[in-house]
């Protein structure tokens, strides 16, 4: 009786917090592709791996550059892998999902083999594969990490779409002899959203790591680039002398992730007609 | 009695980290010295790493040997005799010498070692430095014939070589598993990814050496395990220090650290035959963009020095009177410029990703190069692809060499037109630079040599066929109670006179 008399603590919802960090870890990387406060790819021999100071708040790695403003110079290209990456897998994914769910015959067939296969593979070795036939670039580890998340999508988007074409709605659509577009257009796809959503939160968050561990083994955007995952696979020769190099990214990149995450959180619980009522109730 | 969780994981833990290092002290006057990588094979004439050239030269004796300063000295050769046109090389050998195993050491083992090196079935990684060896032959017991096809100088110095240490004759079977030399330490284990164990030779035939009871390479691949090990007084020695610890290091009361200059160098391969390093003035523009001295700072943390060729300038034949072009930015974009190359060159910088002063190199050179007209794109390509798909095909990439034996073997397969390495870097070819390297070659004399040397040099400046960078240092941490070590320049020991207290 008394506990559920209790006041509820005000927390603040996973969605406002997520989304202010975000919000502002998106700006401040915007904001350090034009401006930092120091050069970010200017080397300074008398300042090399100095210890966090009020001139240099990350300190400096071993070639004397402004650690704070190598990170605010490259957050950009963390974030573009992680967006980007989603994107590419949320508009190949879906459709092909949607297709493999409204044609069960041999279309099927060939959609779900061909995203088997593509699972099969590890991440990281299907990433490496994609890379190590051409020159390394940005966009190119985008396409990458995309490709990889494509056939998680693929599979959502089909249960989602198998389970809604057996409803009403759906046979009374049929029933009154719509084609198969309009159908996936505005019966289905309309009430899939929500789980889509979600996991495309989800996948951002995997494609910022995965985009960063091909960074670490040489394959995305090259040096002097600040990327996150590329500047801790430079400072992790000086780890024991100056670990600031590596860890003021590493923090970033995990604060990043925790926000992208709670964004991820926040929207489930919004979207979902099963949480809905619980979550405000 | 109980126990607390705490007390449980610290002992655990305490446990876990001597199972790692072994334990704290071993018996007697053991050196133990930290290497990275477990080594391969234990028979000599196949080794082919830094870590494994560490125990070859503590078990086993060459014909002659490198001191510390590079003079060579003899070894199990007690001395040497040239014919007049450099084609007949008579060696003396040191009598009494004994084998691990009690046999005494005669001249039937060394030629029977250099039949097993010379023939192509064994594919012994050195064998193509002793091409010209046409003959070996024992007149008796104490004298060992090698008859050479052409003039060769250098033939004692080659002799130092790692990889070509006397092993009895008939054992090469079991050389991979119980090596037998007649070095001042002999095998007693090896275990694969933990430990090397080496116990003094009592027989050995230098009177009073070896002062230790032995020698222990312990096998520790991540750096800063190995240093943690040298503080807490679990190791002795750690082998090839990364350059970046050399200064924090030596602040430390109860270490010492060494830094001494090697022929080993790093530098920016450029293509002779792509565009646009096939025109000479855009390499020479190269040189003038980039100071030399600067490179050394940020790459090197200050240890190593600029240098003009593999030749290091801690050499007596180095080139130090040859005046070398400051570096000029403003000269630098002029001679692009003439090149054909007004806006200057843009062109990709591969490097590689896994030997990270190397890429530091790269790094350098992207931001040093700008301000002469060099627009880099630096481009990490993993080592192990170098050898299929940049060698001598990337228009610009990173590589480096460590320090051959001689000056001879570090010049002559990589800068002579038809050289062996040649055509796997630069596809270098200039007629001044052949024929100074092929006078060098033909004369056994220091003086003539030196000269040859030096006109090399200054060919090669002329001409540059790439931007040698620098010769780096080679570093090592000892603790205070080693005494007795020197630290050679060709990343071996020599622990006869060493002592421990």
């Amino acid at each position: 009786m008394s506990v559920l008399a209790m006041p509820r603590l005000r927390v603040p919802s996973p969605l406002a917090l997520g989304g202010t960090l975000l919000a502002v870890i998106v700006a401040a990387t915007l904001v350090g592709i034009f401006v930092t406060p120091y050069d970010p790819t200017a080397f300074s021999v008398r300042v090399r791996l100095q210890p966090p100071s009020l001139l240099h708040p990350f300190g400096t790695d071993e070639f004397g550059r402004d650690v704070l403003s190598r990170v605010l110079a490259g957050g950009h290209l963390s974030l573009a892998t992680g967006f980007g990456a989603m994107l590419i897998s949320l508009f190949v994914g879906v459709p092909l999902g949607l297709i493999a769910a409204f044609h069960r015959g041999i279309v099927q067939e060939v959609i779900m083999r061909a995203v088997d296969l593509l699972i099969a593979l590890p991440p990281v070795l299907l990433g490496l594969l994609v890379l190590a036939v051409t020159p390394p670039g940005l966009g190119k580890t985008i396409a990458a990490v995309g490709l990889v998340y494509i056939p998680i999508l693929v599979r959502l988007t089909r249960a989602v779409a198998l389970g809604l074409l057996e409803e009403d709605f759906v046979q009374a659509a049929r029933a009154r002899g719509e084609g198969a577009i309009p159908i996936l257009w505005h019966e289905i796809l309309p009430n899939a959203w929500p789980p889509i959503i979600v996991e495309c939160g989800l996948r951002v968050t995997f494609a910022i790591l995965l985009g960063s561990a091909l960074s670490f083994l040489g394959l995305g955007p090259q040096p002097p680039a600040s990327e996150w995952g590329l500047m801790i696979a430079e400072g992790r020769d000086f780890l024991t002398q100056a670990p600031w190099v590596c860890l003021a990214p590493g923090l970033c990149l995990c604060v990043l992730l925790v926000s992208v995450n709670l964004v991820g959180e926040g929207l489930r619980e919004k979207l979902d007609p099963q949480l809905r009522g619980r979550a405000h109730g | 009695m109980t126990i607390s969780r705490r007390t449980l994981i610290g002992t655990s833990l305490a446990a876990t980290t001597t199972a790692a290092i072994g334990p704290a002290h071993a018996a007697g006057n053991v050196l133990r010295i930290g290497i990275g990588s477990s080594l391969n094979t234990l028979d000599p004439m196949l080794v082919t790493i830094g870590d494994e050239y560490i125990y070859t030269n503590l078990a086993f004796n060459g014909l002659t040997r490198m001191s510390e300063d590079l003079v060579v000295q003899p070894d199990l050769a007690e001395s040497w005799t040239y014919s007049s046109d450099i084609k007949e090389w008579t060696f003396k050998l040191r009598r009494g010498v004994k084998f691990h195993d009690g046999q005494e050491m005669v001249a039937d083992d060394v030629v029977a070692f250099f039949r097993r090196l010379l023939d192509p079935a064994n594919s012994a990684p050195s064998r193509s430095q002793y091409d010209m060896v046409e003959s070996v032959t024992a007149p008796d017991a104490g004298t060992v014939v090698f008859k050479l096809s052409i003039p060769y100088g250098g033939f004692a110095d080659i002799l130092t070589d790692r990889q070509v240490k006397i092993t009895p004759r008939g054992a090469a079977g079991q050389m991979a598993t119980k090596p037998i030399g007649t070095g001042p330490f002999k095998v007693v284990s090896y275990t694969a990814g933990d430990r090397l164990v080496l116990a003094r030779n009592p027989d050995y035939f230098e009177p009073g050496a070896p002062k230790l009871d032995g020698v222990e390479l312990r096998i520790i691949p991540e750096m800063s395990v190995k240093i943690a090990a040298l503080q807490a007084g679990d190791i002795d020695v750690v082998w090839d220090l990364p350059l970046e610890q050399v200064k924090p290091l030596s602040a430390r009361a109860d270490l010492r650290v060494d830094s001494v200059p090697t022929a080993s160098w790093d530098g920016a391969i450029m293509n002779n035959t792509i565009p646009p390093f096939n025109d000479k003035r855009v390499r020479q523009a190269f040189h003038l963009a980039v100071d030399k001295k600067d490179v050394v700072e940020l790459t090197l943390f200050g240890q190593g020095v600029d240098t003009i060729s593999p030749i290091p300038p801690s050499h007596p034949f180095f080139a130090k009177d040859l005046v070398v072009p400051k570096a000029n930015p403003a000269a630098a974009k002029k001679l692009l410029a003439e090149a054909g190359f007004p806006n200057g060159v843009k062109v990709a910088i591969v490097v590689p990703v896994g030997r990270p002063v190397r890429e530091r190199l790269g790094v350098t050179l992207q931001q040093l190069a700008k301000a002469g007209g060099f627009d880099l794109q630096v481009q990490r390509v993993p080592f192990s692809s170098f050898a299929a798909e940049v060698s001598g095909k990337a228009p610009l990439y990173i590589d480096g060499f460590f320090s051959r034996p001689t000056i001879d073997t570090s010049l002559f397969p990589f800068l002579r037109s038809k050289g062996s390495w040649n055509d796997r870097l630069w596809h270098y070819s200039d007629e001044a630079v052949d024929r100074a390297l092929d006078a060098a070659r033909l004369s056994g004399d220091p003086v003539v040599q030196k000269k040859n040397y030096i006109d090399f040099q200054a060919a090669l400046t002329a001409n540059p066929a790439s931007f040698f960078a620098y010769t780096v240092n080679y570093a090592c941490a000892y603790r205070k109670s080693i005494a007795g070590v020197k630290t050679h320049p060709m990343r071996w020991f020599d622990l006869r006179t060493a002592t421990m207290s």
